[in-house]
């Protein structure tokens, strides 16, 4: 059950190489006959259509799927063609793509094709892309059969009717929320994302809170998240879910509480879409020996200087455990400027006897990916989280929710629920040490 | 400069560390900031329509964040009146916060720094302040906070209160983590010939904060 456990991402995982078997574009442009030279459909094939797939998903803003479709006007700048940018993204220090990066030996070979021209193929040395175009839902491979699960998804009016989504709407955080189908002993033992839209949906992250969000049940994220908010589980492209350990179960909002689904929507075409997607569960209402958190780690203390490289913050946990907190993973969270974050663990609080909770050292905003772990953490011990990142415009950044601005979170899954807390955070799962 | 402006709304840290329900949230702290950013961009419009004119030369200052009440008794200055009129820089500058805050503020590890300056000429005014205030919380640890506000238009005396009437206000920067809350009212105290104290006051008793200048005449 740990490997599957090791299998599976916990929060906004993200993978570059999800579906990239399973692009439907056909192998020559019945408008140029032309394709892609035979080592450059195997470059995009594993690392770009999974998302610039025929029909782009997870807000890509276009198709890679056939030559033709890189010598199109790029969507952010018509006066170039998509190539162009092509040669410049891979390339580039913030907002790579892909965004975990091509290996050396493909980057040389994708340079040169660009150098070339980026030309097209007719011969028989000629790359092609197969397979189906559909997008599989993750929760369709959870380890519970659909009667018995739990689904938090988006919807209209009533919950039997899809969320429809303005065409042009561009950024749109839509939250949903779900009075708590549970009474305190429940556990989730497994969670997945139900993918519906995939042409809009960008990413998912459920939440609980104590009581019903006062901006309603169906409502823009932006400004009304109530402040208790836990994380529950999140989805990003490429994310598989997560099977839990045998002896461990999730904790669930009780009686009385609520969930909130955030979903983060990207539309940049003027056609509406509907969409039901969301967070499916297995639950139990046996509840097994030892229930999880997601906990969190990291600092708002964020304030980087302008055109500066390499700047690092840091923050402090010093959990008020009097028992040992067992680690399942973590997964990192920063902005476009984040470059690398590192959770060490401070055995007794010294830095000289230090393990290694997290250590990203290539950080992507596109691929946030969950990193397993079977660390414990003894009392006494502390935690010093410390993000790395790279400010090329020429103003401060700060902690903020926007894109532009930045964070400095690590996302720990650990059992007891609770436990990677400081003596501030019990209530809110958070290890955010003040200065001392 | 009481309705449409929204200066440090630090009242918000009061209100942000007031519970156990505060600390940040990912996208849940991140809604309160979304709001601030909200305002702010509504006085970015504001800022390309409000020339303040040229600035004097302004040092960069460094302050303390203090909290009323404590060991030592600490108590908020307050304002003695007087004439305004002049051209100011500030030399320093302390927020306050009152009493009910301790316990959820620390005064260690919280600072500002930043430039401002006024100038009231003839019932005329212009203001500018562009600080970063770190906080130190106890649920959130510190955190920094961006603010910039400016503005010009006329202004009354009455004892030590100072009414601005704003034609114009500039305002940028995310400003803390719960509803924006703006200053509540202004008062000035001229201690000596070139030496002055803006009091800029937030929120409303008893969780009202003041953010005070130390001010230095130069003109």
């Amino acid at each position: 059950m740990r490997n599957d456990f090791l299998r599976a991402a916990i929060v906004l995982a993200a993978s570059t190489t999800l579906g990239c078997s399973g692009d439907g574009a056909a192998p020559t442009d019945p408008g140029s006959g032309m394709s892609y030279p035979l080592e450059i459909a195997r470059i995009i094939e594993g690392n770009c259509v999974s998302c610039h797939a025929a029909t782009p998903r997870y807000g890509a803003p276009m198709s890679l799927a056939r030559w033709d479709d890189t010598r199109r006007p790029a969507a952010s700048a018509p006066a170039r063609q998509v190539w162009n940018l092509m040669g410049e993204r891979v390339h580039d220090p913030v907002r790579p793509m892909p965004p975990a990066r091509l290996s050396e030996a493909d980057l040389a070979t994708f340079d040169r094709w660009i150098a070339a021209g980026a030309p097209g193929c007719t011969g028989s040395d000629c790359g092609s892309m197969t397979g189906p175009d559909a997008v599989e839902s993750p929760a369709d491979r959870l380890p519970c059969a659909p009667s018995e699960r739990r689904a938090f998804l988006a919807h209209g009016p009533t919950v039997a009717d899809r969320y429809t989504v303005p065409g042009a709407a561009g950024n749109l955080n839509r939250c949903f929320a779900f009075q708590s189908p549970f009474r305190g002993a429940q556990q989730a033992t497994a969670f997945a994302a139900r993918v519906d839209n995939a042409r809009v949906l960008h990413h998912l992250i459920l939440f609980s809170t104590a009581s019903r969000p006062a901006a309603g049940e169906v409502f823009d994220c932006d400004g009304n998240m109530p402040r208790d908010a836990r994380f529950i589980a999140g989805w990003a492209p490429g994310n598989q879910g997560t099977v839990l350990p045998s002896d461990v179960g999730l904790e669930l909002p009780g009686e009385g509480e609520w969930f909130i689904l955030q979903t983060h929507y990207w539309n940049n075409t003027l056609d509406a879409a509907d969409d039901a997607s969301g967070i499916e569960m297995c639950t139990t209402d046996a509840p097994r020996p030892h229930t999880a958190a997601v906990h969190w780690l990291g600092t708002l203390n964020i304030a980087i200087p302008p055109r500066s490289t390499g700047y690092e913050t840091e923050g402090w946990c010093t959990p008020a455990a009097t028992e040992p907190i067992h680690v399942l993973g973590s997964t990192a969270h920063m902005h476009r400027n984040g470059t690398a974050l590192r959770s060490e663990v401070h055995r007794g609080g010294s830095a000289a006897r230090m393990d290694t909770l997290t250590d990203v050292t290539d950080y992507s905003f596109d691929a946030q990916v969950s990193r397993p772990s079977d660390l414990v953490i003894m009392p006494g011990d502390r935690l010093r989280t410390v993000c790395r990142y790279d400010n090329v415009s020429s103003a401060t950044v700060f902690f903020g929710e926007r894109t532009e601005d930045e964070m400095c979170f690590n996302f720990v899954l650990a059992w007891p629920a609770g436990a990677l807390a400081n003596a501030a955070g019990q209530s809110t799962r958070r290890c955010i040490d003040r200065a001392r | 400069m009481t309705r449409s402006v929204r200066w440090v709304p630090l009242a918000l840290l009061l209100g942000a560390c007031g519970d156990d329900s505060n600390a940040p949230s990912d996208a849940g702290a991140l809604t309160d900031v979304a709001s601030d950013v909200a305002a702010e961009t509504d006085a970015g419009a504001d800022a390309a329509a409000c020339d303040l004119g040229d600035p004097p030369t302004t040092p960069t200052f460094t302050g303390a964040v203090r909290i009323a009440g404590g060991d030592a008794g600490a108590v908020i200055p307050t304002p003695s009146g007087g004439d305004p009129e002049g051209r100011w820089v500030a030399d320093g500058a302390t927020l306050w916060f009152p009493e009910v805050a301790r316990g959820q503020l620390d005064e260690s590890g919280s600072e500002l720094s930043g430039v401002a300056w006024g100038d009231f000429s003839a019932g005329r005014y212009r203001l500018l302040s562009d600080l970063v205030i770190r906080v130190n919380t106890v649920m959130a640890g510190p955190v920094p906070r961006p603010s910039r506000l400016g503005g010009r238009g006329a202004f009354t005396v009455q004892g030590e209160r100072l009414t601005l009437t704003p034609e114009c206000t500039t305002m940028s920067g995310t400003l803390g983590m719960g509803a924006m809350a703006g200053p509540s009212g202004f008062a000035f105290s001229r201690d000596a010939a070139d030496r002055a104290r803006l009091f800029v006051y937030l929120g409303a008793a008893p969780l009202q904060a003041a953010l005070i200048f130390d001010l230095r005449r130069v003109q």
